[in-house]
């Protein structure tokens, strides 16, 4: 099977920057994504790595000013959905592509009941009358483990899991083919965490959707993706199915990312956070964006940016290390 | 390698350096690039400096306030450039003097806002607790009585010199002021290094001294310049309603409200005072966003 | 809700007593002496000015005639004009409906100009309009309204004679003060808007609201302007309360019979108790305002009634 002819979604160089008064941050510097029909990718990455960016702009919601779209195609279902109108774009949003936010305390409107804004979006987008649409937001508040009665509720009166639970119903009350999941857990409790994750991975299954899920947590990946794309200073610097990332690990900076992780069973490792901090992505460093944070950190690299490339069908890194015949990270060798 | 990274930390620390040392001339340089508050600015100045000089620029008895019947109600000229009034005087060297009236008047009457708001403002909300409360208590019963109303009974009670005006405007306006101090002192005084000074063993005055009164100073800076500009919109409002200065001495307000019987003939005598106060208020409101904006980058958007 | 509201009558009371008692203690040190004000132009001899010192009460110990005050002001007794003889507040509800037209009118024209500028530059920020928008208002908020008041009154009364100089009456007679009234309140209400707008457009509920797939309109209209109204409401409530205590500026201007008139007139007299009854009443109509923002803003936000049914 070619599942390569079958991609939900294909990205290729999208460069996005926003243009403010302190000069132009450079946000994604031309990253490609390839998501086949009912995956699901991980985007990893710092906080500033660009993952909001990258998925707001699969809605084209980057705000602007400042944000702009300087170059790159995105292609839903095979069309490029920067060549469409804003009206095109205002029937593919909520329909087709809906995304969860990152923090639920702030993403539900104070001012309206949970149910009006899933009844909403059903009404938006299929024409429903209001109660119809209201008695399907109840459905869907049952969907996501909330019981139908608290539609008529304000999100004040939901607890930070459950507002994430009502978000989710509302991302998923017309069945998306995709769904972009910006850090959905980040703001919960650990114990909340693992039952919304649980609860979107069911779904996910259940109504046969491809989803990106991003996130900083690998081992949110490891649960709960089959490709994974590691974003640094607006680039994929390694990508390729999890078992490969995970288990092969290619570029340094994912290395460090598994290092600095503490490891439960195993007393005697130390914790080993990369040294520095991200770049600020007004000034990118030349070259290669994590040399002056890299161990392995070579002349090349302060000059030349490093280009993805394949080391097997799937498996690909941005590293000039490899230029050198049998390199090989610590962590493997 | 190892050499790229001592480089791009030192870079680092270079600019935080100097982003440290220079934040005043960071603020200037941010107010600056607005060209409304720098247009604000220049015109304040020159007010202030016709306000300063206006002894040098015309003679008190016999410009501004000796009568010159033969010469009234005349429109703008080369010999009276602004026209002449009721009584014939010239109401250019009226206004120049009213410059000075005006603008001492607003100042005085700022000046004692801050002083005693900050005073009070400043011990409730350092204290707290019972102090606060009937401090506040009483503030919100003044604050109750709209400003203008408040300044009016003031001035009808003490008559109507300049002094009084002062007074009337500046006790009007100060519990607003009081409360301002208050929410500041109380959002600084839960701050981590009030609390480090407390850790430390300071005791009230220092920490008052070290810590307060620096984080209150730019709000108060702000909420001072446009102060003076609702100020002198109060002044010209009391005096228009004949309830503050009395001619002859000229202000703004009475020279206009001196215009309105003789709209139909000589509207300059409304018209003229009445833009010298828009301008003068419109230059002090932009100076002061432009300065709430240099300040305080976070809030411009 | 309906306790929330007892509460807070509850709490008025003593502030209303604090106000009329400084307004009270003010004006009887006054330099001025309402005798001789009342008596001026009559030549009055010295057993007349004590007659009517008498006969107004002013010759008992202040302490005194502010407690046989305050106990009138308990049983809704405003005291009686010196000028007229008549009940303050007999007087002072004759004059009442030309303050509440004048009021109402002001606040309809200032809320038809500032809130859709306000929207408008806060969506298009930095644009000519946002530009226009602010200019607009800077000037509203720079501008005193007795000159504003007087330049329309120059430029459609006496130059183009389309309309009354002043007065009371029809339409006509209300244009003038309502527009002087009301622009001058738009300024500070436009800003106070787009600040608002400004504030609410960046929260994380809209981007999930343009997530939808809703349209623009719907977006500022439905999810943002209700969020923002808060501040608006407060501003323009505000406003619309001092209106109604009497807009003493436009009133005076335009010879508009409200209550601004009647106390700028009581105070120009010396006529104490008119002074006094009418801040009193401009204290209470700024409070029942205030309380109806405040019950408003329930409607607006469901944790504030949450919060008040508590
Ligand atoms: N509206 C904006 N204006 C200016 N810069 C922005 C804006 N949104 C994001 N950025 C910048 O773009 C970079 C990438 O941000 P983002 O996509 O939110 O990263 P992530 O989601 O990975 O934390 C960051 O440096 C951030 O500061
Ligand atoms: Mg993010």
């Amino acid at each position: 099977m070619n599942i390569n002819n079958d991609l939900i979604l294909d990205i290729n160089n999208l460069v996005v920057h926003y243009e403010t008064m302190e000069g132009t941050v450079q946000a994604v510097n031309g990253i490609d994504i390839q998501l086949p029909r009912e995956h699901t990718l991980g985007i990893v990455g710092e906080t500033g790595a660009g993952k909001t960016t990258t998925a707001l702009s699969i809605l084209r919601l980057i705000p602007d000013p400042p944000g702009v779209i300087k170059s790159g195609e995105i292609l839903l279902d095979g069309e490029d959905i920067l060549k469409n109108s804003e009206k095109k774009m205002r029937s593919i949003r909520g329909r087709d592509v809906a995304m969860i936010f990152q923090d639920p305390m702030t993403s539900l409107n104070p001012v309206h009941t949970v149910g009006d804004q899933i009844a909403e979006v059903v009404r938006l987008h299929e024409g429903l009358s209001r109660s119809d649409a209201l008695k399907r937001a109840g459905e869907t508040l049952e969907m996501v483990g909330i019981p139908a009665e608290r539609s008529t509720e304000y999100p004040h009166q939901f607890s930070g899991g459950m507002k994430q639970r009502v978000i989710i119903a509302i991302a998923l009350a017309c069945n998306p083919k995709l769904l972009i999941a910006d850090e959905p857990t980040t703001a919960l409790d650990v114990t909340i965490q693992a039952q919304v994750l649980e609860l979107m991975k069911d779904l996910r299954d259940r109504l046969g959707m491809s989803m990106i899920m991003i996130t900083h947590d690998l081992g949110i990946v490891a649960e709960v993706c089959d490709e994974v794309a590691v974003l640094y200073a607006g680039r994929i610097v390694e990508s390729g199915t999890v078992r490969e990332v995970f288990k092969s690990t290619m570029h340094p900076y994912t290395e460090g990312l598994f290092n600095s992780l503490p490891v439960i069973n195993d007393k005697g490792a130390r914790i080993k956070p990369i040294p520095g901090l991200m770049p600020d992505p007004i000034e990118l460093p030349e070259g290669c964006a994590f040399h002056p944070r890299c161990p392995y950190a070579f002349d090349k690299c302060t000059k030349e940016t490093p280009e993805l490339r394949y080391f097997g069908e799937t498996h690909g890194v941005a590293c000039h290390a490899y230029d050198q015949d049998g390199f090989k990270l610590k962590r493997r060798g | 390698m190892s050499k790229n990274v001592v480089t791009a930390n030192s870079v680092g620390s270079v600019s935080l350096k100097r982003k440290k040392v220079s934040r005043s001339s960071e603020i200037w340089m941010r107010m600056r690039s607005k060209k409304s508050a720098m247009i604000g600015l220049i015109i304040c100045s020159l007010l202030i400096l016709v306000a300063l000089s206006a002894g040098f620029l015309v003679d008190y008895q016999e410009d501004v306030v000796t009568p010159n019947i033969p010469e009234r109600l005349q429109g703008p000229s080369m010999e009276h450039p602004f026209g002449t009034d009721s009584i014939g005087r010239d109401i250019m060297a009226r206004m120049i003097y009213g410059a000075r009236i005006s603008l001492c008047v607003a100042f005085a009457a700022v000046i004692f806002q801050l002083i005693v708001g900050t005073l009070i403002g400043a011990v409730s909300g350092f204290y707290g607790g019972k102090v606060d409360d009937i401090i506040m208590r009483i503030n919100d019963i003044f604050a109750s009585i709209p400003n203008l109303l408040l300044a009016i009974t003031i001035a009808t009670a003490l008559g109507h010199s300049i002094i009084n005006m002062v007074i009337a405007i500046g006790v009007a306006g100060t519990p607003g002021l009081a409360r301002l101090v208050r929410a500041t002192v109380m959002s600084v005084k839960d701050q981590e290094f009030v609390e480090a000074g407390r850790a430390l063993g300071g005791n009230d005055r220092q920490i008052i001294v070290a810590h307060l009164i620096p984080n209150c100073i730019p709000p108060m800076i702000v909420e001072g310049t446009l102060k003076i500009a609702r100020v002198i919109l109060s002044t010209t409002s009391l005096s228009f309603l004949g309830i503050g200065i009395k001619p002859p001495t000229p202000e703004w307000g009475n020279m206009l409200s001196g215009g309105r019987e003789f709209l139909r003939v000589a509207p300059h005598i409304t018209v003229i005072p009445g833009l010298a106060i828009v301008i003068t208020i419109l230059s002090i409101n932009l100076m002061g966003d432009g300065l709430r904006d240099a300040l305080d980058p976070k809030l411009k958007r | 809700m309906s306790r929330y509201i007892f509460r807070r009558v509850l709490q008025l009371i003593p502030v209303i007593l604090g106000a009329s008692a400084i307004i009270f203690f003010i004006l009887s040190y006054s330099t001025q002496d309402p005798v001789m004000m009342l008596l001026a132009g009559t030549d009055p001899t010295p057993e007349q000015i004590e007659m009517t010192r008498q006969q107004l009460g002013l010759d008992k110990p202040i302490v005194v005639q502010f407690f046989s005050y305050m106990g009138g002001l308990l049983r809704g007794d405003l005291g009686v004009s010196y000028n007229s003889g008549r009940p303050v507040f007999q007087e002072y509800i004759a004059r009442f409906p030309a303050t509440l037209k004048l009021a109402f009118w002001a606040l309809f024209v200032s809320v038809l100009i500032s809130i859709p500028i306000g929207i408008v530059s806060a969506i298009k920020q930095y644009s000519w309009f946002d530009n226009f928008g602010m200019t607009f208002a800077m000037l509203g908020v720079s501008t005193p309204n007795f000159w504003l008041g007087l330049m329309l009154m120059l430029l459609f009364a006496v130059k183009l004679g389309w309309l009354p100089s002043g007065g009371y009456g029809g339409l006509e007679y209300l244009i003038m003060p309502a527009v002087t009234l009301g622009t001058s309140q738009a300024g500070l209400a436009t800003r106070m808007t787009r600040s608002s707008m400004l504030e609410v457009i960046r929260q994380d509920y809209i981007r999930t609201a343009r997530a939808k797939g809703l349209s623009e309109r719907v977006v500022i209209i439905k999810h943002a302007l209700k969020n923002a109204l808060i501040p608006i409401v407060t501003v323009v409530g505000f406003q619309f309360g001092h209106a109604l205590g009497g807009a003493m500026i436009t009133e005076t201007i335009f010879s508009w019979p409200g209550v601004g008139r009647l106390m700028i007139d009581g105070i120009h007299k010396g006529d104490r108790p008119v002074v006094i009854g009418c801040v009193i009443m401009l204290c209470i109509m700024v409070s029942v305002v205030n309380l109806g923002v405040d019950i408003f803003y329930a409607f607006l936000d469901p944790r504030i009634k949450a919060g008040y049914t508590k």
